[in-house]
């Protein structure tokens, strides 16, 4: 059960100028893994992303790719193994959704080489697997922003990586594609072994489909580990600094985390199987 | 991870060129159009000159070139005519125009930016700074003057080209608005310069400033020898960098993530482009919008793809400067029209409106 981690997080800190996006985090992925990053708007969730993709480097500490200082790694063979669906990217609009998967293909070939029959099939695999065939030949400036989302998860999946890296992969979804992700992506990563990192905003996602999940509070990792165990009432009324009922999902055992309403009685969850609701624990302003 | 290859068969047409055999027979066909294209203009534009000569063929301008000069129908004077004059006039200004426009084709893709072109991003201008302060060096005997002209012309672009882009750059892209306005700064120094070094060194006045004007009117065989070998490695380093370009349209971040080493990229095709800009203003002048309006209108015809785009652009280019040099020596007349006349005459229109659909945020 315990495969060798592929990507290390080894105390690493990183600041934007004076300001610590990141500090001390240390984890390890193992392949086939699942794990989602939680936490408030700007507690460093999307620079833990741009550190594991090797876009940023650590001021102190070090990103372990399969044993090797990521900083050291090629660029070219960070992106035969590493591969990231930004979070809202900007796409060229005059680009056709083929142009954009096919570009997943680039760090396969060598610089002067153009995508032969096999990366063609893989583009093709990775349009099917995101339900985005229809959008083989439409204009990127066209398309809707969930349409733009499943084409770089196709691009991503066309690099045929051993790490994919998801900055808040179904912000833009609809409900059936959010799912129909979640399962693929999972599916990857328990028959092939890929590991992932995702970014989520929606608790319940995070907890139904993840191995493991990493709260961060601040640029700090506050907790790691299964969905029970770290998103709990308490965790979620600490970290979020909002009191939450979680309940327990009676077909997966798999916490429910449930938004309270909009009157003070109705956010413990009353008449629900559920663990109360906890008021923050600290009450900062702001 | 391994994703099973989808074969083309199971999405019939969904794929814009099904298979890569389809691809290259388009970009084939494309290609072909645009040779015929750029052959008719060139056997057009012979037929244009001050020397009355009967209209020819091009399957007679090739008997021509084929015989020898005791053909009966055609003087010895008129086939000097067409063969060292006429000709070598053509085929200059089809490489000047294919270098500037696949220059152009280059650096708007690789700052992501609409209107960057050798002559808005200064670089024209640079050359040309480049190029005067070669003609009024004393040099060393023994030095081809047309060396040390190409030579400082590629300095005084890479000059350009690396203030412009130091300067202009907000982040890591190049905005159109600065990127102009630092163009037409370092424009505004390098030709400021030009003028001084000319008003200094009056001898020279006359000679630097047909130069400057640009034109083929004195064009020959002596100045094609002179570009072929930069103007072709710096073209092929373009056709070979077309991929990484398509990929730079992602933007840095994410090119990077898609395995390009963005700075080492950017750096080399700038290179190139800017070697491909400075050949032509050595041996042609200042010839504007070429590099502008050519990667635009071959964008609409082909798209984006940068492997299509630019070798289009570069047929295209030659296609247009040779009409437009035709049109200069045909035009009436007591002298020539310099051939940067025309070409602003239907460039800057065109610059106009590619500057208002650009402000109301309209793609092609």
């Amino acid at each position: 059960m315990t495969a060798p981690p592929v990507l290390m997080f080894d105390a690493v800190t990183y600041a934007y100028r004076a300001q610590p996006a990141v500090s001390e985090v240390s984890f390890a992925l193992p392949a086939g893994q699942l794990l989602g990053l939680v936490g408030p708007n700007g507690s460093g969730k999307s620079t833990i992303v741009r550190l594991a993709a090797g876009l940023l480097r650590p001021q102190s500490g070090a990103v372990a790719l399969l044993g090797h200082d990521l900083s050291a790694v090629d660029r070219g063979a960070a992106a035969r193994r590493i591969a990231v669906a930004p979070q809202g990217p900007a796409l060229p609009d005059a680009f056709t959704g083929w142009e954009v998967v096919l570009a997943g293909r680039a760090p396969h070939l060598p610089w002067w080489r153009s995508a032969g029959a096999r990366d063609r099939g893989v583009a093709r695999q990775a349009l099917a697997l995101v339900d985005a065939l229809p959008l083989a030949h439409r204009r990127v400036g066209e398309l809707s922003g969930g349409e733009r989302q499943r084409l770089v998860l196709a691009r991503a999946l066309a690099q045929e990586p051993e790490i994919l890296l998801l900055d808040e992969p179904t912000t833009h979804l609809d409900p059936a594609h959010q799912i129909a992700l979640l399962r693929l992506v999972h599916g990857f990563a328990r028959t092939t072994g890929l590991a992932v990192i995702a970014v989520f905003h929606d608790l319940n996602l995070a907890a139904e489909y993840c191995d493991r999940v990493a709260m961060l509070k601040a640029g700090q990792l506050c907790w790691v580990g299964s969905p029970e165990r770290v998103l709990t009432a308490a965790t979620i009324a600490e970290v979020f600094g909002v009191a939450m009922p979680v309940a327990r999902r009676p077909d997966s055992g798999r916490p429910a985390i449930l938004p309270p309403g909009p009157g003070r009685d109705r956010q413990t969850g009353r008449g629900l199987d559920v663990e109360p609701a906890r008021q923050p624990a600290n009450t900062r302003g702001g | 991870m391994k994703l099973a290859p989808l074969p083309p068969d199971r999405l019939a047409g969904l794929e814009p060129a099904a298979s890569r055999a389809a691809e290259r027979r388009g970009l084939a066909v494309l290609l072909i159009i645009a040779a015929i294209l750029l052959v008719l203009v060139a056997s057009v534009a012979m037929n244009v000159g001050k020397a009355p000569l009967p209209f020819r063929l091009p399957w007679d301008l090739l008997g021509t070139a084929g015989s020898g000069s005791s053909s009966p129908d055609l003087p010895a004077s008129a086939r000097t005519i067409l063969l060292d004059i006429r000709l070598p006039r053509v085929i200059l200004a089809g490489l000047v125009g294919a270098a500037l426009a696949i220059a152009g084709a280059t650096y708007q893709g690789l700052f992501r930016n609409d209107l960057a072109d050798p002559y808005l991003l200064g670089v024209a201008s640079g050359a040309a700074l480049g190029a005067v302060v070669a003609f009024v060096l004393p040099l060393a005997a023994g030095t081809s003057r047309s060396v040390a002209v190409q030579a400082f012309a590629l300095l005084g672009a890479l000059l350009a080209v690396g203030v412009v882009v130091v300067v202009g750059r907000v982040g890591p892209a190049v905005p159109a608005a600065t990127m102009v306005l630092a163009g037409v700064a370092v424009g505004a120094f390098a030709n400021a310069a030009c003028a001084y070094l000319m008003y200094v060194h009056g001898d020279q006045l006359l000679v630097i400033y047909a130069w400057l004007l640009g034109g083929f009117n004195v064009a020959g065989w002596d100045d094609v020898r002179v570009m072929l070998a930069p103007l072709g490695l710096s073209v092929l380093a373009m056709l070979l960098g077309s991929r990484t370009l398509d990929v730079l349209q992602f933007g840095d971040e994410q090119a990077a993530t898609l395995g390009v080493r963005v700075a080492r990229a950017r750096l080399l095709l700038t290179c190139a482009a800017t070697l491909a800009a400075a050949v032509a203003v050595s041996v042609a002048g200042l010839i504007g919008f070429v590099g502008l309006v050519v990667p635009h209108v071959a964008r609409m015809l082909i798209g984006p793809g940068h492997r299509r785009l630019l070798p289009f652009s570069a047929l295209l280019g030659g296609a247009f400067l040779i009409a437009a040099d035709a049109v200069a020596r045909g035009l009436p007349g007591p002298t020539e029209v310099p051939v940067g006349v025309v070409t602003a005459a239907v460039g800057g229109p065109f610059f106009l409106a590619l500057l208002h659909r650009a402000r109301r945020g309209s793609p092609w």
